[in-house]
């Protein structure tokens, strides 16, 4: 029997991974496609609309969506840290490296409402309109980081969740390594969001 | 255990899907009576009619129906039979019961997220339902809700303001609860399969249900964002689908700078996929039912899986077809119809599959076989007409006209509706331990049949003669003066056949109380859903149709027997 | 872990890079294929290590990302249309 056959035969699981993180890599792909599609409804409206706004400049906006960059890496590295100290079943790491995920997702959102603040009151960009006539601006800017940042709050408040089952002695491996998936999802979204929003609208 | 967590909140899997079912049989019902109505005001346009009066007193004053609420009732009749019937009892019914039995698990992988999914479809159910009691009423944008009339609210007529928005977000809560049924299936076929239980020994219907759900995973994911930014142009005041310069109903828009083809684009992504959504497990029951009702294996069973998942791939690359008249470039036209007659190619697959199935072998024409083999009859017929629709030239002419109408009723809601009785008659026993009556069955089966045939084979032609759909009222024009007939030929044999359904309803019943006890395994089949209940996992060690195995000491070998002697 | 903590530095680095790229000012066309197979190769990076999936077995990628990408690219269909968008005068 080569391997193959029995991986795929039954009465395991033949990727190795467990129900769970399956489960979230299924959601993964499934959320992918939706940011994409947002992403294209994006490009398609650019692409129609040819006097697309380019208001970003380097302080404040780029430098505070660079640092938001960096601080959604970082809460990465962190829930890497989480993953594996509950490998290694230490609990109280695990719930400490959880926090400071959560954390640095909550400055990512303080630092993305100003984001939104200064835009709306000193640029005068709103959903709807904006100085430049182009409406979609707006709508695609807040629908895709509004879109993005639903995600990051949700991400908090489920590592919240795991991190109070873990400290309870409730969950398992599985169960931070699932969450883990989301959250470097989420992350991985903003990789894209980064650049095809603010750096391909910068002000020179 | 309470009451309430047997029956109502239940994780249990046969629970689950017995509540779909009966969600997809209230808002079957539904449907078909909106359908009543719709063609009782086309055949007799200007009769006073009591009963629309008492429904609506506002929109039917003095018993004739508005044009509004003509197209309000055609919206609803559309999406509830596409989202709450035809997506719902094969994969969400059948699926949820069947599936674990059948590849040898204890329940689904995620019990809880099953339970959620279930509650949110109802949920969609009843935003989509209050649509009717709202201010306005019912929306009239069609189950496609084009905008831009679909994103501009009250003022594009009654029923496009709360009662469109209803529409909008129950789609969406129905999409996130495809997901997490989709998410569910995927994750209980790949991972919990039972010892021996390869891909390749699954059942059709588990094969089927695989690739439904791997469509469902992706088109559903389009589907959701074209949702929320619908939602957002129509609260919101964005005009991700709304041009410059519209003037509606007199009034001129202040949006600018999107485009209604996006959401042509958007929906159809979805679309198309939906409609293999709603046929597959269908095909995957039918091919169960040819074969055990045949007594042989099913012909060719690899061809038949790889069929499958050429057409849930193929069935992404079509959309277009359903844009040939938005102006596109011919190029485009050129390359989407290639793709779409590609389709055919798989489809022939299984239909000749399914004729092998049967060529040759001991025919049992229980209730159940008859619908299959009706399942057949009109795939194909259906499948015809899509050729023709197929062509960007013919579909110039035919498009939004009763053609159409004819083309998606054959194929997506009859062949769907058959393959669900197939199902019903086949595993009925399965689920409540007793048998349909065969008499009434066939009764139903056969005026059923013919009537569908009488219905839409008709309204082929009235498209060829050019009859517009989505129209409250023919009268007015001279050149359908001579599809009248036609017309009033139609209403008939759908009362009919409507009619006929209520035989069926009541054999469901009439067999929950004095049906025939049934066994075990009534139809002597294979498959592991047939054994008694036992907790200890079933092995499995064969495919699922080794029926009529040669030197076997009866006419089939369940997946979990190793030696025929 | 160590390894993480180097990728996490790799992805600061394309990050800065991105970043730097957008003042030269690149034809739009240009710098937005510079970009996207930037950020490709981030995500990879955040996919392979972070996720794990570069330790997890081959089968599971093959499932998961030829379907996705294939899609992703189908919705380049849309974008010919946009060019046909109505213009108030
Ligand atoms: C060889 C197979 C098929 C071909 C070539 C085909 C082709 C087409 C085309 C070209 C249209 C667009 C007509 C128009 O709007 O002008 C159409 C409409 C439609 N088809 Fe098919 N089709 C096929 C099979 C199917 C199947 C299997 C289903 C469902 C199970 C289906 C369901 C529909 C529906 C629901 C519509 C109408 C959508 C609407 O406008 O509301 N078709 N088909
Ligand atoms: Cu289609």
């Amino acid at each position: 029997m080569t391997r193959n056959e029995t991986t795929w035969e039954g009465g395991g699981s033949p990727f190795a991974i467990g129900a769970k993180p399956l489960g979230m890599w299924l959601f993964v792909v499934s959320d992918a496609l939706t940011f994409s599609t947002m992403l294209m409804v994006y490009t398609y409206s650019r692409l129609a609309n040819p006097h697309w706004p380019a208001p970003f400049a380097f302080s404040p906006s780029i430098v505070q969506a660079t640092v938001m960059t960096f601080v959604l890496l970082s809460s990465s590295l962190t829930m890497v840290w989480a993953v594996d100290a509950m490998k290694r079943d230490d609990r109280r790491k695990t719930v400490q490296y959880l926090s400071a995920t959560m954390f640095l997702g909550i400055v990512f959102i303080v630092i993305h409402m100003r984001e939104w603040v200064h835009l709306i009151n000193d640029e005068h960009i709103t959903l709807t309109a904006n100085p430049w006539n182009q409406p979609l601006f707006g709508a695609t800017f807040f629908g895709l980081t509004g879109l993005h940042m639903a995600h990051v709050t949700i991400g908090v408040v489920y590592l919240g969740i795991v991190a109070l089952g873990t400290r309870m002695g409730k969950f398992k491996t599985d169960h931070v390594e699932t969450s883990g998936l989301y959250w470097h999802f989420v992350d991985l979204v903003w990789m894209f969001i980064f650049p095809m929003v603010y750096l391909m609208s910068v002000k020179r | 255990m309470s009451f309430l967590s047997r029956y109502i909140f239940s994780t249990n899997h046969k629970t689950i899907g017995i509540q779909y079912f009966v969600l997809a049989l209230t808002a079957a019902l539904l449907g078909t009576a909106l359908s009543v109505l719709m063609r009782l005001h086309l055949t007799y346009p200007e009769a006073k009619i009591r009963l629309f009066e008492i429904l609506w007193p506002n929109a039917a004053a003095g018993g004739v129906m508005t044009p509004e609420l003509y197209l309000s009732l055609m919206t609803m009749h559309g999406t509830i039979m596409v989202f709450f019937v035809l997506t719902t009892v094969p994969q969400g019914g059948f699926g949820n019961f069947f599936l674990p039995l059948q590849i040898g698990a204890e329940d689904m992988a995620f019990p809880r997220i099953n339970m959620l999914s279930f509650w949110a479809t109802a949920l969609a159910f009843l935003v989509l339902c209050s649509a009717f009691v709202v201010e306005g009423g019912a929306p009239l944008a069609g189950w496609t809700a084009y905008p831009p009339l679909s994103a501009v609210g009250s003022i594009a007529g009654p029923g496009m303001g709360k009662g469109m928005t209803l529409w909008v977000v129950s789609i969406a809560l129905f999409c996130a609860a495809s997901l997490m049924g989709a998410i569910n299936f995927i994750t209980t076929i790949l991972e919990m399969r039972t010892r021996g239980m390869s891909l390749f020994r699954m059942p059709l219907t588990c094969w089927a249900w695989l690739v439904t759900a791997l469509i469902s995973l992706f088109a559903f994911a389009v589907l959701f964002a074209a949702g929320i930014l619908l939602l957002l142009d129509r609260e919101a005041g964005t005009s991700f689908f709304l041009p410059a310069g519209l003037v509606i109903n007199d009034r001129i828009l202040d949006r600018k700078g999107g485009s209604p083809l996006l959401w042509q684009h958007l929906f159809w992504f979805f679309g198309h996929p939906e409609v293999y959504i709603a046929i597959l497990p269908g095909m995957g029951v039918v091919s169960t039912v040819l074969s055990v009702f045949s007594r042989k294996p099913v012909f060719g069973y690899r061809a038949m899986v790889w069929a499958m998942l050429a057409i849930g791939f193929l069935g992404f690359l079509v959309w277009g077809h359903h844009m040939f008249i938005s102006g596109m470039s011919p190029y485009s036209s050129l390359a989407f119809s290639v793709l779409t007659l590609a389709i055919g190619v798989p489809s022939a697959v299984k239909t000749f599959n399914w004729l092998g199935t049967i060529l040759g072998g001991r025919l049992h024409l229980e209730t159940a076989m008859l619908w299959a083999l009706a399942f057949v009859s009109v795939f194909v017929t259906g499948g015809l007409s899509g050729i023709a629709l197929g062509q960007p030239a013919l579909d110039m002419y035919f498009h939004d006209t009763y053609f159409v109408v004819g083309h998606f009723h054959i194929i997506m809601g009859v062949a769907a509706v058959f393959s669900i009785l197939a199902g019903t008659f086949y595993w009925w026993p399965k689920m409540t331990g007793r048998m349909l009556s065969e008499t009434l069955g066939r009764v139903h089966f056969y005026v059923t049949f013919l009537g569908v045939y009488a219905v839409f084979i008709p309204m082929h032609f009235a498209g060829i003669v050019g009859n517009p759909r989505r129209y409250s009222d023919f009268g007015q024009f001279e050149f359908l003066k001579d599809v009248q007939g036609l017309h009033k030929f139609i209403t008939h044999a759908a009362f009919l056949t409507a009619a006929v359904q209520l035989l069926f309803i009541f054999n469901l019943i009439w067999s929950l109380y004095r049906g025939k006890k049934a066994g075990d395994n009534p139809w002597n089949a294979t498959t592991l859903e047939w054994l008694p209940p036992s907790h200890q996992p079933h092995i499995v060690v064969r495919g699922a149709y080794d029926y009529s195995v040669p030197g076997a000491r009866r006419d089939f070998l369940m997946q979990n027997e190793s030696n025929g002697q | 872990m160590k390894n993480a903590t180097g990728i996490w530095a790799l992805l600061l680095g394309l990050t800065l890079a991105e970043v730097a790229l957008a003042y030269p000012s690149l034809a739009p066309a240009v710098f937005l294929l510079v970009l996207l197979a930037l950020s490709v190769g981030k995500s990879a990076l955040i996919i392979a290590f972070f996720m794990h999936l570069r330790f997890a077995s081959r089968a599971l990628t093959l499932a998961l990302f030829p379907i996705l990408i294939a899609l992703i690219l189908l919705l380049l269909g849309f974008l010919p249309d946009a060019q046909r968008v109505m213009h108030a005068a």
